[in-house]
């Protein structure tokens, strides 16, 4: 009785929790998703488990969310149910980003993956990658230490099956046995360097932890943040937790690779940034040692990822492979981004307007486009010629004109070059790491090599493309697929035309709700 | 620091009373080397084949559908607990006790309801079906997860 006691008392500390209508308003989004994977299982009753009615069923439930995301003023938000979850700017347009993407590769599957998956497997499909979407949508508003864990691992087990969805598939058997492997040990890695953290400071809220990080850590809590790292860097496919990225992204269905290429990423970078900024701000950013060598960890990740992108998409001759190092590449030039937040500031009430939130917002709208483009051109030529390899690119620009060209453009955007928003992106980003100053250069230096690099393995598709004849018929492109590829590629021409109001908007955007500051020495009831 | 030394004298006491026994017994037991005794034991019954096969699915989908349902329990513990003593927590917040249950019944149905729906996927779909055949699974839909039924019936004849 002595511990139910104590269970009253620290329920009276806070209040019971009933919730409310205006609490849950911010987390519109995760609501109607979560109704949407009961109403996909639902449909198989009285749909027969039809493919079509689970996809139409799902894309109207992300649309919804989507709808009911943007009709939230996100200035309501803050932390809730007892600072478990934390709605802010940044999160609702993470969310708003990866709702649209995610209904975008529902149509994706419409036009490319709907002709060979089995009838009746829809439901279960739809409900892993409705799943894996909502904990990615946790990743981004969340600063407690067992939130962390739980939407990693709720983003990361439906990732598992859908890499081997392809039951009678040998090599996605392959791949999704690999990611199992790779994420059960880096998944094992990080919650070891959660509970260090726990342990270290007693508190599950990193803004809490942040505050008493000067009580000491040493080497425990440098060890606690390589676990980290590993954790979110396995879900960005950051260098050393690299490996599974080719693999999956070749063995796994050409929809649930694009999801992977872009979602998971960049539910790992939200993550990441929301980690670096709390903790900086429980630091007071004052040259702080500690979040100095976070950042400088972070940047020399992310050039490193970036160069082994770069480096292993030279050899490669499968189109999904290619992409999966180029996605490896621009994960690495994402996470040279986060490297700028140890320049930030807040006001009175803990909202921070920072550049690093921008520049990563801007670069995953952009980003987005080109990879859901990309990987549609990739599918719609998988399920035309039966073949994902360059040689089935052959005379593209002969055999459907539509395709090679809007393949070109996001080629092009991949790059960075001038006609799409891709080089406005990493314009961007590298004039505010520039703007740094100090060893920001380097970034900016790698960056900027990596980008000529890069040239020759994206153009090497465009020249097969165009310039490689074959005698391979001409190719059938579905409206929705079509239609779904020079959608993407006019919206890289239009975010490059209308540059300044995506700058703006996403500047609008960038600010996170850091926990309110506590004098040191008070400590929170309920802290947990 | 006496807790300590008392779990770690009873770890080693009890590590060592295994060896003691052990070797006592050498002395005592009577020594008849035969080859039988080295073979694996199953059951009394000569072993037939390796071990290393492959284990039918259907196994695993049973032991996640228990997994889940053995995880709902656990949490249904502490709801009850809960639930049952919400008289003196409304008297200690000086709230109304029909509101503190009704927010945990909603909150159980909710969950609970999930995780049904779920479940009656599995059922109505034949998953928990151990032979699953056109007859058990009243769709008429071409699909069957796992193993074909009918090529499953070849191989069994052939053995």
């Amino acid at each position: 009785m002595a511990s139910m006691g104590l269970i009253f008392t620290s329920l009276a500390a806070v209040g019971p929790f009933v919730p409310e209508w205006g609490q849950m308003r911010p987390f519109v989004g995760e609501l109607v998703l979560m109704g949407t994977i009961v109403g996909v299982l639902l449909s198989a009753f009285w749909g027969r488990r039809s493919n079509a009615v689970a996809g139409v069923v799902s894309l109207a439930g992300l649309m919804l969310a989507v709808v009911g995301l943007l009709l939230v003023r996100p200035t309501e938000g803050g932390e809730q149910f007892r600072g478990m979850l934390v709605s802010d700017h940044f999160a609702v347009l993470w969310k708003i980003l990866l709702l649209v993407f995610t209904a975008g590769v529902v149509l994706m599957w419409f036009s490319t993956t709907r002709v060979s998956m089995h009838e009746g497997d829809g439901p279960e499909f739809f409900t892993l990658l409705l799943g894996a979407c909502l904990g990615m949508c946790l990743m981004g508003s969340t600063s407690n230490l067992l939130m962390i864990f739980m939407a990693v691992e709720m983003a990361s087990l439906p990732s598992y099956v859908l890499a081997g969805f392809r039951k009678t598939d040998r090599v996605g058997s392959e791949a999704a046995l690999k990611y199992v492997l790779f994420g059960a040990a880096t998944s094992a890695v990080m919650v070891y360097g959660l509970s260090m953290l726990y342990g270290l400071y007693g508190t599950l809220q990193i803004g809490e932890l942040a505050r008493r990080v000067d009580l000491g850590g040493g080497v425990p809590l440098a060890v606690a943040m390589v676990g980290i790292l590993a954790g979110v860097g396995f879900k960005i496919s950051a260098v050393p937790f690299h490996f599974w990225c080719p693999d999956v992204f070749e063995g796994a269905g050409v929809d649930v690779a694009a999801f992977l290429s872009v979602a998971s990423k960049g539910a790992g970078l939200t993550l990441l940034l929301r980690i670096l900024m709390t903790i900086g701000h429980g630091l007071g950013y004052a040259g702080s040692e500690v979040l100095t060598s976070l950042a400088v960890t972070v940047g020399v990740m992310g050039a490193i990822t970036c160069t082994v992108g770069n480096t292993g998409a030279y050899v490669q001759m499968n189109m999904k492979r290619l992409l999966a190092y180029s996605s490896i590449a621009h994960a690495g030039y994402m996470l040279c981004i986060l490297s700028l937040v140890v320049r930030g500031g807040s006001d009175a009430n803990g909202v921070m307007a920072n550049s690093a939130a921008q520049a990563l917002l801007l670069y995953l709208a952009v980003y987005l486009f080109m990879n859901l483009g990309a990987f549609t051109v990739a599918g719609l030529v998988q399920r035309e010629t039966g073949g994902e390899r360059l040689e089935d690119y052959t005379g593209l620009g002969r055999r459907s004109p539509l395709l090679a060209v809007c393949m070109g453009a996001f080629m092009f955007s991949l790059v960075g070059l001038p006609p799409f928003a891709g080089f406005g992106a990493k314009v961007y980003v590298m004039w505010k790491l520039g703007a740094n100053g100090s060893w920001w250069w380097a970034l900016v230096a790698v960056i900027g090599v990596n980008t000529v690099f890069s040239l020759y393995y994206y153009l090497r598709v465009v020249r097969v493309m165009f310039m490689v004849e074959s005698e391979k018929p001409e190719m059938v492109v579905s409206p929705l697929g079509g239609g779904l590829a020079l959608v993407c590629a006019v919206m890289l021409l239009v975010m490059l035309v209308a540059f300044e109001p995506v700058l703006n908007l996403t500047g609008r955007y960038a600010k996170l709700h850091l926990p309110r500051s506590v004098p040191t020495g008070q400590v929170v009831a309920g802290g947990l | 620091m006496g807790l300590l030394l008392s779990i770690t004298i009873f770890l080693i006491m009890g590590v060592f009373f295994v060896f003691i026994a052990m070797f006592a017994g050498s002395f005592l037991r009577p020594r008849v080397p035969h080859p039988e005794k080295a073979a694996v034991y199953e059951c009394g019954e000569n072993t037939i084949g390796s071990n290393w096969v492959q284990f039918d699915l259907r196994f695993y989908i049973v032991a996640l559908v228990f997994l889940i349902f053995d995880v709902e329990v656990a949490l249904f513990y502490p709801w009850a607990v809960a639930f049952g003593n919400a008289v003196a927590l409304a008297k200690e917040l000086g709230v109304d006790v029909f509101s503190i249950r009704l927010v945990a019944v909603v909150d159980m149905l909710f969950f609970f309801g999930v995780l049904l729906v779920g479940f009656a996927y599995l059922w109505r779909f034949g998953y928990l079906d151990w032979v699953r055949s056109a007859a058990t699974t009243s769709l008429r839909v071409n699909y069957r997860p796992g193993i074909d039924p009918r090529q499953e019936a070849r191989t069994d004849r052939v053995e």
